[in-house]
């Protein structure tokens, strides 16, 4: 009754259908992909951020430094939303991969040719797409209005203060919201025999509708929250929603650097505390993503330009002793950098026991995958063409502002959902940057859960619906993202940490992999996000 | 209507697990709640099937129309035998449809605990209810006043109770109406769908129906009349049973736009054509899962005919009387498994599409579009399709001559 006498007062064209908390990349992805469907372009959204977000695509004269890798899949779903238009011309593609070893002569390369694509992905700046999102999530929405077009507001009046979703048995942590809860309650909270009346004060939950109080006082009702609120996700902490994680003792160190010359190459080396990426960005500049530990990242912060370019130069450059040969970047065939499958049953047994140990049944699950697509495989040593180690360019300093880093963890929520409640991105699953998978996850969600809001439109069904959210967007999505952290976990643990017999096997693996055409094409496939 | 569907549902379960927890559980609670439903329907290519005809017979060109115009005579005489007067007196047309709405609820758990606190003896909301001023059903009236008094008239144990009743038929996720719920989607598709095909309507947006006036005759909790709300039409549920409007009202009161949209109304077919205005004012008459309960189903779609405008739609969804449903919906259900009173069904009562063909046609209505809608083994989801042998849905327009 109180919830119903609340809403006497609230008429349909104060309710917003979503209100997405944060708009950051992955809710403004979610507001642009709403706004490019028939089935929700009329949707009334709000977007609730701290401070206004960027709308412009202003480009500085060096490139920011935090970046994202979108996959060719990814970028298709840009395009769809329109965002990609704008982004084309700030957003470089790559035609090839290389991953080694710091010991060693194992290496892994790509090329988009051999999978028949154009490129292998593009790497943009996360503030440009995050405008570029928002600009396509605002074009064709009126701003606020009670017309039937749909609206698209910005409330930018602070942090969520407090969330109240319909009883799903997990609101007790949730801050009871002030002046809302007056009057007697009829004794249904204590009494009731199943979560779904838990937390309300006597009337019908579920199909009330969703509140969020903001730090202004005001109050704003939705029929579904979505929490885009990153990896620290205050609605997910208010909601009750559970993750499970662990830090990894180690930062992300990231910098705009310029290069001896451009490059079209994502290059990652593995090295004995971390791997360093080196990502081709806009106008001919180079991106580092250096994963190190707590004090070499702040030392590492703290270098000059040319300082930083020795010292990134020295991880990434070949050791004379290990790879002499190789003293241009295209030629010749030298067959120690040819694919080794020598160590085939060492390998493969240390790979198998690393997956048992680390990855349990989801990681075999996982390379299973990645190593058998369609039955049996061949061990020719049929690597493709342009499988030779190649050398990056030289890095000549840092540009823009000098390094930063931040802390690494994985973490990831056991529920996704809850009535009337959505996590999107980092608020369901942080994970470590290594593949430049963080966001592509985060787009997939955002995919996912538009596409599960139009279907409940085209049917007439309640966009908060648990049932819906769980059969539609929950479960796809974690299947998906467990599969990726896991895979990234086996690549971590296995390749990326010196460890005895993983660090020995890893090198042998990587050159194993190399020689494998369908292996190795089948991975890449998988990283592009043109497979499942 | 319910009944059956949880019986197909757990029929197409494993069956094996269901007998088992049906000797292990006395309540139907407790088995249906074990019960996952996953509602997934249609995807716009099922939806295109539709509209292109391909799994829709319709009485002109189609592959079943041979069947269909074989089994004309036969139906006419059938149904020459069983409706013994089309136009006839209102009295009797009364007690059909009032039987229809009461035996609709005949399923409803009621020895489930609606609330886990005493429950308030008599409904204090049927007096209330009752006070709805009849005229407000012309649908030009205020609905909100409507809802506001029914509000206002509920004292608060009253509102706890529908509340909790409200939660029950909303459980979406394995109450006792979650078989309603999984059928939900594909009959709203196939309304959907139909309807903007016949009435020119865009499909590819969010609100095809806006502006349409809709009745619901047989509402119970509001599943299919929140629905329709939400694909923009305006909704008149009515309803026999004074816990089914007062959940459905307490539902849709959740949400501004559906209190806005949605006015229920505990009333019958009869009395309501009886009120002022309400004849031939709705475009769109629906009643799912109710003609297999009716005693005079030709009646009844008289009157569901009467309540539609010049150029309307009548949306019927029920089940088919074949071997198959009958062994779905009868002997397994009611006899072997005993998961519902035997006799919660009358196959004998069950209608052909033909005989509904027939009998529409009697009433002044032309069958239109037709479709199965068939529990997916293992998925546990209804989906549109050629096979009508147990449900099907039935999309009929009122002929200009009625």
């Amino acid at each position: 009754m109180l919830i119903r006498r609340s809403f006497a007062a609230l008429a349909s064209s104060e309710v917003y259908d979503v209100a997405i908390v944060g708009a950051g990349m992955v809710g403004a992805a979610v507001a642009a992909l709403l706004r490019s469907n028939a089935f929700t372009a009329d949707m009334r959204i709000a977007i609730i951020d701290q401070q206004p977000p960027p709308m412009e695509l202003t480009v500085s004269q060096y490139p920011d430094m935090r970046v994202s890798t979108i996959t060719p899949a990814n970028m298709q779903l840009l395009q769809q939303t329109g965002a990609w238009q704008e982004l084309a011309q700030l957003a470089p593609t790559f035609q090839h991969m290389q991953v080694w070893e710091h010991a060693g002569s194992g290496f892994i390369s790509w090329q988009a040719s051999d999978i028949g694509h154009p490129h292998m992905g593009c790497v943009v700046e996360n503030r440009l797409l995050q405008a570029a999102l928002l600009r396509a999530a605002k074009a064709g929405s009126s701003s606020s209005s009670s017309s039937s077009e749909g609206c698209l507001d910005f409330i930018c009046s602070g942090t969520v203060k407090a969330l109240r979703l319909p009883g799903s048995g997990s609101q007790a942590s949730v801050p009871p919201l002030a002046g809302s809860t007056t009057g007697g309650t009829t004794g249904s909270t204590a009494g009731s025999t199943t979560g779904g009346t838990g937390g309300s004060t006597g009337g019908s939950t579920s199909g009330s509708l969703a509140e969020l109080q903001l730090a202004d006082g005001s109050s704003l009702h939705c029929r579904l929250v979505v929490a885009a609120d990153g990896a620290r996700s205050r609605v997910r902490e208010m909601a009750g929603l559970r993750t499970v994680g662990w830090s990894y003792n180690q930062r992300g160190l990231v910098a705009s650097v310029a290069t001896a010359e451009p490059s079209d190459t994502a290059w990652q080396r593995f090295l004995p505390t971390g791997p360093l990426a080196l990502l081709p960005v806009r106008g001919g500049f180079s991106n580092v993503v250096w994963t190190v530990p707590p004090e070499m990242a702040r030392q590492l912060e703290g270098l000059s330009s040319s300082q930083f370019a020795d010292a990134v130069n020295d991880a990434l450059q070949p050791d004379p002793a290990t790879f002499s040969s190789s003293s241009s970047s295209s030629a010749g065939t030298p067959s120690a950098f040819r694919s080794g499958i020598a160590p085939l049953d060492a390998a493969a047994a240390a790979a198998a026991s690393a997956l048992q140990q680390l990855g349990g049944p989801l990681g075999g699950a996982v390379l299973g995958q990645l190593l058998n697509p369609g039955g049996a495989l061949g061990f020719g040593g049929e690597a493709g063409q342009g499988s030779y180690w190649r050398r990056p360019p030289l890095v000549e300093g840092w540009v823009g502002s000098s390094p930063k880093s931040f802390p690494l963890q994985l973490q990831h929520s056991g529920r996704y959902v809850a009535p009337r409640l959505a996590l999107v991105g980092d608020a369901a699953h942080s994970i470590h940057p290594m593949a430049g998978q963080g966001v592509n996850l985060g787009l997939g969600d955002a995919a996912a859960l538009a596409e599960t809001l139009a279907h409940a439109r085209e049917l007439g069904r309640d966009l908060g619906d648990l049932a819906l959210l769980q059969s539609r967007y929950e479960a796809p999505r974690q299947r998906a993202n467990m599969t990726m952290i896991a895979a990234l976990e086996v690549l971590w643990r296995g390749f990326g940490v010196q460890a005895g017999l993983a660090g020995a096997a890893r090198s042998a693996g990587l050159g194993l992999l190399n020689g494998v055409g369908p292996v190795k094409n089948r991975i890449m496939q998988y990283a592009m996000g043109l497979t499942q | 209507m319910a009944g059956c569907l949880m019986q197909l549902r757990r029929l197409c379960g494993p069956v094996l697990q269901a007998a088992e927890q049906l000797q292990s559980s006395t309540t139907r609670r407790l088995y249906t709640t074990q019960l996952q439903p996953h509602v997934q329907l249609t995807s716009l290519l099922q939806l295109q099937q539709v509209s292109a005809g391909s799994v829709v017979c319709s009485s002109s060109s189609s592959s079943n129309s041979s069947t269909f115009v074989a089994a004309h005579s036969a139906a006419t005489q059938w149904h020459r035998s069983i409706c013994t007067s089309c136009c006839c007196n209102s009295s009797a047309g009364q007690q059909a449809a009032g039987s229809s709405s009461g035996l609709q609820h005949a399923d409803f758990p009621a020895g489930v605990p609606v609330a886990s606190q005493a429950t308030p003896a008599p409904p204090a909301a049927a007096e209330a209810l009752g006070s709805t001023p009849s005229s407000s059903s012309s649908s030009s009236s205020s609905s909100s006043s409507a809802r506001q008094q029914l509000r206002s008239s509920l004292d608060k144990k009253e509102a706890a109770k529908f509340a909790a009743l409200a939660d029950k038929w909303w459980d979406t996720t394995g109450g006792p109406f979650a078989p309603l719920h999984a059928l939900n989607a594909a009959r709203v598709a196939f309304l959907r769908s139909s309807l903007c095909g016949l009435r020119g309507l865009q499909q590819q947006q969010a609100q095809p129906l806006r502006g349409l006036r809709v009745l619901d005759v047989g509402c119970g909790g509001g599943l299919l009349s929140e629905a329709v709300a939400r694909l923009g039409a305006q909704v008149h549920g009515i309803d026999v049973s004074d816990e089914g409007v007062a959940a459905a009202a307490a539902h849709a009161a959740g949400d501004p736009l559906l209190a806005e949209r949605i006015r229920y109304q505990k009333t019958t077919l009869e009395q309501l054509l009886a009120s002022p205005g309400a004849a031939a004012s709705y475009d769109v008459v629906m009643a799912s899962e109710v003609i297999e309960h009716v005693k005079q189903p030709g009646q009844f779609l008289c009157d569901l005919a009467a309540a539609a405008a010049p150029g309307g739609q009548v949306f019927i969804t029920t089940l088919n009387r074949t071997p198959a449903a009958y062994g779905l919906a009868i002997v397994a259900a009611e006899y072997l498994l005993r998961f519902v009173p035997a006799g919660t069904h009358d196959w004998h009562k069950f209608i052909t599409p033909q005989e509904l063909a027939m009998m529409g046609a009697d009433a002044g209505l032309r069958l239109e579009l037709l479709s199965g809608m068939s529990l997916q083994p293992g998925s546990g989801q209804f989906s549109l399709g050629q096979d009508t042998s147990i449900n099907y849905a039935a999309m009929l327009s009122k002929t200009s001559s009625a």
